[in-house]
């Protein structure tokens, strides 16, 4: 896994693995590896995927059962919950950007439209 | 104990030419620790004051402890090897560590070995400058203590070598030891570590968590690093 | 921390290999001088042990150098000053491992003698009849033997820690002087050395030369003070050594 050095490790951690849990590469109630094993996979120090699977057990996407490890959240809902949390946080972003750019919210819709049929078109 | 190591006040001459002057640095048990610096910054000096190979004033406290002779069966550092001659075989010098030290284990030397590809039977002058490293990193982590002093431990070393001995590190260290690392190139280590140490100015310049650069300036460690030297560092805490 | 025995078979098994080589390495030229003899004119009565003798004393001096080269080279070395143990611990062990391999060393000399001797006792009886007066026995001669032994051991020990003085003196003022004044020190310590090795070999002649009383055994109490001496002197040596080997010498960076 590469990193973007500008922004904290931990951070980047806890976007991969809700990466791989929104792609289906982690299920439901599946054991993730064991923490010295992710910083190896990931090249990363054991104290930084330490932090990010804290930051995430208190979120409720990761539980931690003791002595057996770290397990994908069975609660689905919350998996749903944290995906529209991910895509708001990403249209949030994008929103701001474009309002910056003096577009009404009319325009913005059109824009993105636009922008979709596009891509269509190149994808073909 | 939650300090692995305090350094107070320490200073160092050398034919009358100030190396280091008022060093205070404390470091917590646990963490992997990027010592920066330019080159002749006097990192590799630090880490000498710390094994008490170099003597210099002040007060440097290991474990808790002050005294050279215990720090020595605290700290392992990655030593040249100097006192071997050329011709001795790798296997002949893992003897040599087996014996003298207490805490040193054989069979994490052993899949060290087999992890770095390393061939035991060659003899000291046959290592090419990689291998060389990767033997010196599989000596001083197979000893089992408290700090690791890792100096430069990637220089002149091709890629894949130097990716093997970070996964070595990440895999080996264990949990409650703190490493340091030193280096004058960032980029390479910048996502393994806890926390950067910046040597500048014959001193201490700068000690900070690596995330809290990320977060706080919105730079990489190799950007914060640079702007120290071009700023002339006026955000000094 | 690093147990004495430990710290001793390390320390050793580089200068056995040595020590080793340089057996062969006489064996060989002694071999090597009595072929030439025996091709040239043929072997003269007592000249086998007398070529061993000969180049058993420049092997002996070979030997003293090439121990003390490995005494030097442990004081700046980090993988020796990196050991778990206190300064004279490490000071003492490889003092006395180089002083066990040199006895290794004589042990062999000696047995290369009575070879020697063995195939031809010429050289030795001669020299006996030079040397001895009217009034000599077994008794006396054991003596005298006994006495050189300790003698030279004593030297050997002294030698050594002379050695180190000097060396420990100059890298540690190396460390905290300028270059001007580091030459100067240098300069003051090899004419004091200079001076110590003209003394001490003033006092060997003394010694032999005073050889007639010591075996008439008038000399014996002089004798053993001037070992007494020389082992004090020794003792002195190694407890600065230890000192400044603690507080000031610092090992070769990287």
């Amino acid at each position: 896994m590469q990193f973007d050095d500008k922004v904290p490790i931990y951070y980047q951690i806890k976007n991969h693995l809700y990466h791989e849990m929104m792609t289906g590469q982690l299920v439901p109630g599946e054991k993730l590896p064991a923490v010295r094993q992710l910083a190896v996979d990931l090249t990363v120090n054991v104290n930084t995927v330490q932090r990010a699977l804290g930051e995430m057990i208190t979120e409720g996407i990761i539980t931690s059962q003791r002595g057996k490890g770290n397990f994908v959240t069975t609660e689905t809902p919350r998996i749903t919950q944290l995906k529209e949390h991910l895509i708001m946080e990403q249209l949030e972003r994008a929103y701001e950007q474009l309002h910056a750019l003096n577009l009404s919210d009319d325009e913005i819709i059109a824009s993105l439209k636009q922008y979709i049929a596009q891509r269509g078109q190149q994808d073909d | 104990m939650t300090n692995v190591l305090a350094i107070n006040q320490v200073g160092y001459k050398h034919n009358f030419k100030t190396i280091l002057h008022d060093v205070d640095l404390t470091l917590e048990t646990g963490k992997i620790i990027g010592l920066l610096g330019e080159n002749g910054a006097g990192k590799t000096t630090l880490m000498r004051l710390i094994t008490g190979s170099a003597k210099g004033s002040g007060t440097i406290a290991v474990c808790g402890d002050t005294s050279t002779a215990h720090h020595k069966s605290h700290v392992s550092f990655t030593e040249q090897l100097r006192g071997f001659a050329a011709s001795t075989r790798v296997d002949r010098v893992a003897d040599f560590y087996r014996t003298v030290y207490p805490d040193f284990n054989g069979a994490r030397f052993e899949e060290m070995v087999t992890f770095l590809q390393i061939d035991t039977s060659l003899k000291l002058t046959a290592l090419s400058k990689g291998m060389k490293e990767k033997v010196i990193i599989a000596l001083t982590l197979a000893r089992q203590v408290n700090l690791y002093l890792l100096d430069e431990p990637f220089s002149g070393i091709d890629s894949m070598s130097r990716k093997r001995i970070i996964s070595s590190i990440l895999k080996w260290k264990p949990a409650d030891a703190t490493m340091v690392i030193s280096d004058h190139y960032v980029s390479e280590i910048a996502p393994i570590l806890d926390e950067v140490v910046i040597v500048k100015d014959q001193t201490v310049y700068a000690h900070k968590e690596s995330d809290a650069i990320r977060e706080e300036f919105g730079l990489s460690i190799e950007d914060y690093y640079e702007s120290l030297y071009t700023e002339g560092g006026t955000d000094r805490d | 921390m690093t147990k004495f025995t430990a710290l001793l078979k390390v320390m050793s098994r580089d200068r056995f290999r040595l020590i080793n080589w340089l057996i062969v390495a006489d064996i060989a030229v002694v071999a090597a001088t009595l072929l030439w003899s025996f091709v040239r004119q043929g072997i003269q009565p007592g000249e086998t042990f007398g070529v061993a003798m000969a180049w058993s004393m420049v092997a002996f001096a070979i030997a003293f150098v090439l121990l003390s080269v490995r005494i030097e080279r442990v004081y700046t070395r980090d993988t020796y000053r990196l050991l778990p143990l206190g300064d004279t611990k490490l000071y003492l062990t490889n003092l006395f491992s180089s002083f066990v391999m040199f006895i290794y060393f004589g042990i062999i000399q000696l047995i290369i003698y009575l070879i020697t001797e063995a195939v031809d006792n010429t050289y030795l009886t001669d020299m006996l009849r030079i040397m001895s007066g009217p009034s000599y026995t077994t008794m006396d001669a054991a003596k005298v033997c006994v006495g050189l032994l300790i003698m030279g051991l004593s030297l050997v020990i002294l030698g050594w820690t002379t050695i180190s003085l000097v060396h420990l003196v100059i890298s540690a003022t190396n460390n905290f002087l300028p270059n001007a004044s580091r030459r100067l020190i240098n300069v003051i310590l090899y004419v004091i050395v200079i001076y110590l090795v003209v003394r001490v070999i003033g006092f060997l002649f003394y010694e032999f030369n005073n050889f007639g009383q010591l075996i008439d055994g008038g000399g014996t109490t002089h004798f053993l003070i001037n070992i007494l001496g020389v082992l004090v002197v020794a003792a002195i040596e190694a407890v600065l050594n230890i000192f400044i080997l603690k507080k000031w010498v610092e090992t070769t960076p990287n």
